[in-house]
């Protein structure tokens, strides 16, 4: 009697349960949560739905097909994944968060309506924004209030889009968007979570200062859920093809650039999430296929990827290229790991990024978009650059660490989460066709194991390695941070502060001086007009009645600041009198 | 020069992968139909890429990593890291 139970549900259900579980058993029974989620996932079938009244509307609290399904199933099975590499972890504030924000990411997907959606897209923010906090440092809490904002801002666009477009239509319904201004602002609000320039920023501030584990879960869930909501809602806008294309380039250049691991992976997430928002652009049924196996196998490698950065932080206790180096004596397992996943994301044959990267490029050849092909081509290269070798060259070989590092062990349960993603990935990369017959639509018209495209693939890795290898020492990662667009929020504040505040403050402040000044230099001639006029006269001499100045004197001097004094007045009332 | 295993193996992929190329002859349509179009395009964007990023997006947008006032400079780890928990020292014991 499993069927027809919204997945999601039961994660959530998870998460109010779990605080109730002793310590020592928590990490295990979060299990169990996932676990039965993907068992219910295996039970649903294409067409099944659960229909809830709430006030006069009619929610679809469950909608099932190919769409949603394929996504089910992998944000199950990552966050089972997940949860066993969380395993050794005891913090139960980020394990009810995690089981939350894996719940309503469920829940999102398999939401037909768009009450249903809001609801699980607002709860979501709030459950990843905690899961930065739980970190506990100064920076991590100012990026998770940053991240909450920028959440909070997309889904106040999504609210609004969705309340006009249900007045304009009268349909709660959450199906593929025709125009207008609800559906761009609708628009927007998937935007932000996809990640598209120049709403990114977020995930290059937020990702790097999350918790070891929580990142491995923020990097499955929130950005692959808005690619399923804007395949869903959004396949053939033109415009999604261009904003891809820039966020291809955009995300791998700074991943060239930056100098934490996990900042590289987090950039590199802004650039494969373009290949997926391209291809949704394009709109055809192979290129929504391409997007959809690209976000599928993008899971798998990109989590492996983070769990192996994670592994890294966890044991050294530092995240900086530049202060890492030859690690590869103390963890040479986590190195094979991480080139495991480098080399999937660069689509190497034989891993899974090799079946499904090419579906979306090969989906722009079809539809003619040869510069868009071209492109494409440039960022893989890029992708092998940063990720695949940049990173692995100055982690594990690359010099010696700046601080001498020794290296905690890493627990089992991390390694066994590991081991389990380059499975997945090896399984998929040789064996694709449980994923391909998943896929909306049917299995892709697209052979991923031909000749030519074992040539290609191999030609653009080696020689893109070859060139590396000959300029490393350009390529050293400097000790610096890089701006980006949460430039223009982090520094409003500031910014605001120093045109409005300062200013005004500044010229209080002079005004303060000036008049205490002035009334100073007035105060004090009047105290001693004898001495100030003797001044001005050029007669300076000893103070009236100081010592050694003799009666006479005084006299004398009094009785020419006196004459002064009154020749000034009679020449004053001879003035006015002449005027 | 001398080269090692790994070197070897790496020169021979190379040129095998060019031969590989060589051996598909099918139509030229399109520009990536040429037989050596994916190595280039790994040698000359690799270099490319290279240079954009280092030599023009560096010096534009590189900042000092507390460029926002904030401690970044030596990231705090100790709530997630043994291994920042309790420094090594020089000397190898633990602090």
């Amino acid at each position: 009697m499993l069927q027809s139970i919204p997945p999601g549900l039961i994660l959530i259900l998870g998460a109010i349960l779990i605080p109730l579980v002793p310590a020592r058993a928590r990490g295990w029974v979060f299990l169990l949560f996932p676990a039965l989620a993907v068992a219910v996932i295996a039970g649903l079938e294409h067409g099944e739905h659960l229909g809830w009244s709430f006030a006069t509307y009619q929610l679809e609290l469950l909608r099932v097909d190919g769409l949603s399904l394929v996504f089910g199933w992998v944000f199950a099975l990552a966050t089972l994944v997940a949860g066993i590499y969380a395993l050794h972890n005891r913090d139960t504030g980020q394990q009810v968060a995690a089981l939350l924000y894996a719940g309503s990411t469920l829940g999102a997907t398999f939401a037909g309506d768009l009450f249903t959606l809001i609801f699980f897209w607002e709860i979501m923010a709030f459950a990843s924004a905690y899961l930065v906090w739980a970190r506990g440092t100064k920076e991590a809490y100012g990026s998770a209030m940053r991240y909450l904002f920028v959440h909070l801002f997309g889904g106040s666009l999504l609210l609004g889009g969705a309340l006009w477009h249900i007045a304009e239509t009268g349909s709660i319904a959450f199906d593929a968007f025709e125009g207008g201004i609800a559906a761009w602002l609708i628009l927007g609000g998937f935007a932000v979570n996809a990640a598209v320039i120049p709403f990114h920023a977020w995930i290059a501030d937020a990702y790097p200062r999350a918790t070891v584990t929580g990142t491995i879960f923020m990097s499955a869930l929130t950005t692959k859920l808005a690619v399923y909501t804007l395949a869903r809602g959004f396949a053939g806008w033109d415009i999604l093809i261009w904003a891809g294309c820039l966020m291809a380039v955009y995300g791998v250049i700074y991943a060239i650039l930056c100098n934490d691991i996990r900042r590289v992976l987090s950039y590199h997430i802004v650039s494969q999430l373009g290949f997926m928002v391209a291809a949704i652009g394009i709109g055809s049924t192979l290129a929504i296929q391409g997007a959809v196996a690209l976000a599928i196998t993008n899971i798998l490698y990109k989590g492996l990827l983070f769990m192996a950065a994670g592994a890294v932080i966890y044991s050294t206790g530092e995240s900086r290229m530049s202060q890492l180096g030859g690690l590869y004596r103390q963890l040479p397992a986590v190195f094979w790991i991480y080139v495991v996943a480098g080399l999937a994301i660069a689509s190497a044959p034989f891993l899974a990024g090799f079946i499904s990267k090419p579906i979306t490029i090969y989906a722009a050849e079809y539809a003619g978009l040869l510069g868009v092909v071209l492109l494409l081509h440039l960022v893989s290269v890029g992708t092998f650059l940063s990720v695949g070798l940049k990173v692995p060259y100055f982690v594990w070989f690359g010099g010696e660490p700046k601080k001498p590092i020794k290296p905690a062990r890493v627990p089992t349960n991390m390694y066994v989460a590991m081991w389990l993603a380059v499975g997945l990935n090896v399984l998929l990369g040789v064996w694709p066709e449980p994923l391909y017959n998943m896929l909306p639509g049917g299995a892709p018209d697209y052979d991923p194991y031909t000749v030519a495209s074992l040539t290609k693939g191999f030609q653009l890795l080696l020689f893109t390695a070859l060139v590396f290898f000959a300029i490393t020492s350009y390529l050293k990662p400097k000790q610096k941070i890089q701006l980006d667009t949460d430039w223009f929020y982090r520094t409003s504040a500031q910014l605001a502060w120093r045109t409005t505040v300062v200013p005004v403050e500044r010229f209080f402040k002079w005004w303060e001086d000036f008049s205490w000044d002035t009334t100073r230099k007035i105060a004090r001639r009047g105290f001693d007009p004898v001495t100030w006029t003797r001044t001005i006269l050029g007669r300076p001499g000893p103070e009236v009645g100081a010592p050694g100045e003799t009666a006479s004197t005084t006299l004398r001097v009094s009785m020419t600041v006196m004459m002064v004094f009154l020749l000034a007045t009679a020449a004053g009332i001879m003035l006015i009198m002449v005027l | 020069m001398q080269l090692n295993i790994w070197q070897l193996l790496f020169g021979f992929a190379l040129v095998g992968s060019l031969v590989l190329g060589l051996m598909q002859r099918g139509e030229w349509v399109y520009l990536w139909d040429f037989p050596f179009f994916f190595a280039l395009t790994g040698l000359l964007g690799c270099l490319f890429l290279s240079w954009v990023a280092k030599g023009l997006v560096s010096p534009l947008l590189d900042r000092r990593e507390d460029y926002y006032d904030e401690t970044e400079k030596d990231p705090d780890w100790s709530t997630e890291s043994p291994a920042a928990a309790s420094p090594a020292t020089p000397n190898g014991k633990e602090g």
